[in-house]
């Protein structure tokens, strides 16, 4: 079946998180930059091609080295702990074409200078859940050495943890207005580190056999989403953060624009307005703003399935299906239309009354099924990810940004300092946030609008930001939202 | 009850925080003074004299005024106090225009004055002297600015949100946007813009100490009070059990009075501004607050009352300065008392304190504090409650049904009673500020604050002891140096909790061009000089400083203030970029990483590893 594909792309996928994301995203690019074609399409849409970098030695020596620190804590004469280790690791390591580790030696001056860098890039490793499979574990993006693509023990592709919506962030950036300028500033992310040097040196000199990759696919060619994102990352990449520092929010933005992506779409596909999000600045008892968020995020939390069964109404409006069921043989027609345009029913997919009304009712059921098992959750996981989606407090989810996502927002959208009540309508402009009364007003019916809790919410994100060390009241007529970096001290 | 002394009681009850007071506006204030016949409180205001030499006639140059600060730090008396200065009539004045001409010499020769008394309330449409309309007098201010000697300055008194908002609003009004920053980098960043010129007096950056020195000292030399001991009434207004009267003369006492600027000065060192008109509204509650009076304040005619019922003593000055009287709704809502209970007062305590004020009547070693501080502090009535209290608790410690014992209750009111009746000199032995949130507060007033005032520098031991604080959040580990700064990366950004990769050391004690030293300047300062003519400056606020303290004790930086934390990294991360401005890095093939371990005293190490990269 293809139809979450065809309205989202393949894929969205829910079981990861930001920054995996984002490391899939890095992996892309790295591979584009090899083959000097960085974020630059050349016209073509489809399909994504590109030859991830595996680094098998690396990530043999960073994870799957148990032998090192036992040997280390041995305290043997240098050369004797080098041949030990050699021949352990030698005896350990898969999924290189030569088992042979001995070019360390030579760029080491001793075992246990070795040993304590291997141990402080280790303590880098990004942190991916339970799993401790050695070979989909990463290290810290510190340059093009350290990306390298998700792999089985087998050294065969894997999609536990890069599900491909690295590779539509990718395509994304790619389409955006940005792109050009994009394009040196995600360069500059590759080169240069002397972490990034090092993970170099553990590697020997040869050439990899990589396998080409292309399995995604971004239906549109452009959309407003896509601009927001790259202009978010042109920002953070441009501002004063030093390099590394923008990481985390460049992880959280996209997992939050990706969300925002997910449920326009599915709003352009209802025909309903484009979704906003009430954000509660998390009270200490229940409060109106609380009870709205809950409600609004349980509605925008079921518009992709709307989205999906919209997509099948479609089907059935259409003047296609209109001809085929007025035909000869309306049965078999539209269920070979059905299979051309959503590759469903396969063999016994279908086992109902051969009758296209039923034929489509299945349908919606097997697409809906398909939908709730993954796609349907990307709106919580990428919301939650983001920070944007918390349970916080209360036993329902609702929109509750947390410091951390505030934190990104302002680095990405205040250059130096910025009015609050500029900085509330920047936030529902360009993301939907909705925390103040001025914003709400605009989205609420006479009935929900309340003022007095509005203003409240907005005077908690006030407190908020000032313990933050990012907002400055100067009185009560007068506050400033500000980026700490480019505040003098 | 109806001479001088009951009417200026009444008189001053109008500042309290009875709802009119929002509306508390200057004029409105004098027309109550005339109606109780009184005179109302008046003080030189600490900018008025910078105010009038600005339109004096030996002026260096004619410039425009601006006048802005929060609602009720007294612009629109300034403002009049400035037209007469000019020579106008207060007749004149009272008239209530808002906007006013007038002719003066300034700076060498005569030029008309326009004084716009409040910008928010003019009107977009209307005759301004010559201009027709707001747009065109805005137009005339804006020139007034870039003009080198103009003959018209004008004096503009506005809120500061509304004054920066009027100009971004009239964007097409010539100049506006070149006015705007103008305003703004005065406001913001309290300095001159490189471009055009206003004389611009923020009312919000003058000193709350110097606030409560005008208005105390304002207020007790009042006539109304010695009228008052003359209209004293037998167990009524201003007899000895007069709360209002008790009240009074704490409030006159020496002691009272510089503990109480002790914590103004601190809430200006912790970048806390709050007006006149709150002040007095502080001091208003002080004296006559009381949780069963009307609008919780007591008038003349209440004492009596109380006195019979037993209840006068409620009317507690020490309970009243952090609005125990008031509403929880209320006293949150009125930013004065959120700025005084942010120290905890009452609620941080020591054991000592706890066991003078339980075992203090019956120890014999505790005696002697419980006799100076508790009974020094409270009247008479009160201590027969307290210590009915005490003995039932002392009896029967367990909780009742309402929840604790009561006497638990009352331990915060009298805490708060003894950290003003605790001296100077026993201060240290009594850990006076253990009180408060602020453990070291007193410590930054006596050792940091004072000396850099009066000779412009402090005790090396505690720049000592900030450089340890600073290395502890610098690096992640609990190191014990403190003689040289540890200026230290984390592998994989500042996110990292641990910064293990030393990029250099720096002494405290003058070496080559580095140097770490305490300076003086609105705020107390650690200046941390990489390179002659780099430095990096950290602004110590009371926050920052209690937190780099607490840190160098042992304190997890977490613990205390999120805030603090992420201003120390980002203090680090501007030193980082000074030394990679000041000294760049070579370009090298050569790759190496100098890693910073604890030995087993807790003193860092460096260990330098290379890599063969050939």
């Amino acid at each position: 079946m293809w139809i979450d594909e065809q309205i989202w792309g393949h894929r969205l996928w829910d079981a990861t998180t930001p920054w995996l994301i984002f490391l899939e995203f890095l992996g892309v690019a790295e591979a584009k930059d090899r083959d000097q074609s960085l974020l630059d399409g050349q016209g073509k849409t489809y399909p994504l091609r590109f030859k991830p970098a595996q680094r098998m030695y690396v990530r043999n020596i960073l994870y799957n080295n148990e032998p090192m620190l036992r040997i280390a804590d041995e305290k043997l004469a240098d050369s004797a702990s080098w041949d030990k280790w050699l021949s352990a690791i030698a005896n350990r390591a898969q999924g290189v074409p030569l088992r042979d580790f001995s070019y360390l030696r030579k760029r080491f001056n001793s075992f246990s200078d070795f040993v304590a860098l291997v141990s402080m890039l280790r303590g880098t490793t990004i942190e991916n859940g339970p799993n401790k499979r050695w070979s989909s574990r990463f290290v810290f993006p510190f340059g093009r050495h350290a990306l390298y693509e998700d792999l089985s023990l087998t050294a065969s592709r894997e999609y536990i943890n890069f599900g491909l919506p690295g590779e539509l962030v990718y395509q994304m950036l790619c389409r955006s207005a940005y792109a050009t300028e994009l394009a040196p500033e995600i360069a500059k992310m590759l080169d240069g580190d002397p972490c990034d040097r090092l993970l170099q040196l553990m590697e020997p000199d040869y050439d990899e056999d990589r396998s080409t990759r292309g399995n995604s696919y971004l239906p549109y060619a452009r959309h407003e989403s896509f601009d927001d994102l790259g202009q978010d990352w042109l920002s953070l990449l441009r501002g004063p953060l030093p390099r590394f520092d923008t990481y985390p929010h460049l992880a959280s933005l996209t997992a939050l624009h990706l969300l925002r992506y997910q449920l326009l779409v599915a709003a352009t596909h209802c025909f309903s307005a484009k979704p906003h999000f009430i954000c509660e600045i998390i009270a200490p008892k229940r409060t109106p703003v609380r009870e709205l968020s809950i409600s609004n995020f349980q509605s925008n939390d079921t518009l992709p399935s709307r989205a999906v069964d919209a997509y099948i109404d479609a089907i059935g409006r259409s003047e296609e299906w209109e001809r085929r069921r007025l035909g000869e043989t309306p049965f078999p027609d539209c269920r070979r239309l059905l299979v051309d345009i959503v590759r469903w029913p396969e063999e016994d997919d279908y086992s109902g009354q051969p009758d296209e009304a039923e034929l489509l009712a299945d349908l919606k059921r097997a697409a809906q099924a398909r939908h709730r098992k993954h796609v349907a959750a990307v709106h919580r996981s990428y919301g939650a990810g983001a920070g944007l989606v918390s349970r916080r407090g209360t036993s329902q989810l609702r929109y509750a940004p947390t410091d951390a996502l505030l934190k990104s927002l302002i680095m990405a959208n205040v250059e130096t300092r910025m009015d609050y009540s500029e900085f509330l309508d920047l936030l529902y402009r360009r993301y939907g946030l909705v925390i103040g009364e001025r914003e709400a007003v605009q989205v609420l019916s006479d009935d929900e609008f309340d003022r007095k809790s509005f203003q409240m919410n907005s005077a908690r994100l006030e407190r908020r930001l000032r313990t933050l060390g990012m907002l400055r009241r100067l009185s009560d007529a007068c506050a400033y939202v500000e980026n700490p970096l480019s505040v003098r001290m | 009850m109806n001479g001088l002394g009951g009417r200026w009681v009444r008189f001053l009850r109008q500042y309290g925080p009875i709802s009119r007071n929002d509306n508390m506006y200057d004029e409105q204030i004098r027309r109550s003074a005339r109606r109780y016949d009184v005179d109302a409180l008046d003080f030189v205001h600490p900018l008025e004299t910078d105010l009038f030499s600005a339109v004096s006639k030996g002026a260096e140059r004619a410039r425009s005024i601006i006048l802005t600060g929060t609602a009720g730090d007294g612009k629109s008396r300034l403002c009049g106090r400035l037209w007469t200065e000019l020579g106008g009539s207060s007749d004149d004045w009272t008239a209530n225009e808002i906007y006013q001409e007038i002719t003066a010499e300034i700076a060498g020769r005569v030029r008309t004055v326009g004084i716009i008394r409040d910008l928010t309330a003019l009107p977009s449409q209307g005759t301004y002297g010559m201009w027709e309309g707001k747009n065109a007098l805005l137009e005339a201010v804006n020139k007034s600015f870039f003009s080198a000697d103009p003959d018209w300055i004008f004096v503009v008194a506005a809120n500061d949100g509304q004054l920066l908002d009027t100009w971004r609003r009239s964007a097409e009004v010539p100049l506006s946007q070149e006015s705007y920053e103008l305003l703004e980098a005065c406001l913001v960043e309290g300095q001159p813009a490189s471009q055009g010129d206003v004389a611009f007096f923020n009312l919000s950056a003058v000193s709350c100490a110097r606030i409560i020195d005008l208005t105390l000292e304002a207020i007790i030399a009042h006539p109304g009070w010695a009228a008052a001991y003359a209209e004293e009434e037998a167990e009524g207004f201003f007899s000895e059990v007069c709360p209002i009267r008790r009240n009074f003369e704490i409030m006159s006492s020496p002691q009272f009075k510089s503990r109480l600027r002790q914590l103004f000065e601190l809430m200006d060192l912790n970048e806390l501004h709050t007006p006149i008109r709150r002040v007095l509204l502080l001091i208003a509650n002080m004296l006559l607050g009381h949780p069963s009076a009307k609008d919780r304040l007591m008038s003349p005619a209440d004492i009596r009352p109380f006195v019979r019922a037993g209840k006068a003593h409620i009317a507690d000055i020490h309970q009243n300065l952090f609005g125990a009287n008031l509403t929880s709704a209320r006293r949150e809502s009125l930013e004065i008392f959120e700025f005084l209970n942010r120290f905890g007062i009452g609620d941080e305590t020591t054991n000592r304190i706890d066991n003078i004020l339980v075992f203090g009547p019956s120890d014999e070693t505790l005696r002697p504090y419980y006799e100076s501080l508790v009974v020094g502090a409270f009247s008479a009535q009160a201590l027969d409650d307290l210590s009915a209290l005490r003995n039932d608790y002392l009896e029967r410690p367990d909780a009742t049904q309402e929840g604790e014992h009561p006497f638990l209750n009352s331990l915060q009111a009298q805490r708060r009673a003894i950290f003003f009746q605790i001296g100077d000199d026993q201060s240290d032995d009594l850990r006076l500020w253990d009180l408060t949130v602020f453990r070291h507060a007193g410590e930054f007033l006596r050792d940091v604050v004072k000396p850099l005032r009066d000779v412009g520098k402090a005790n090396r031991s505690i720049t000592a002891r900030l450089v340890n604080g600073l290395n502890r959040i610098f690096t992640g580990m609990l190191v014990t140096t403190d003689r040289e700064l540890l200026i230290a990366a984390g592998l994989s950004g500042s996110a990292a909790g641990l910064s293990q990769i030393l990029v250099e050391r720096i002494s405290v004690a003058p070496r080559r061009h580095e140097r770490i030293e305490l300076r003086d300047g609105n705020l107390p300062t650690l200046i941390v000089q990489i390179d002659s003519g780099v430095e990096i400056g950290l602004k110590l606020n009371l926050v920052r400083y209690e937190f780099l303290m607490r840190v160098a004790g042992g304190a997890l930086p977490g613990s205390f203030s999120k805030e603090c934390h992420e201003d120390i990294l980002a203090f680090k991360s501007a030193i980082l970029a000074a030394f990679s401005r000041s000294r760049p890095m070579e370009e090298t093939k050569d790759l190496s990483f100098r890693i910073l371990s604890l030995n087993g005293e807790g003193e860092p190490v460096d260990d330098v590893i290379e890599v063969n990269f050939a």
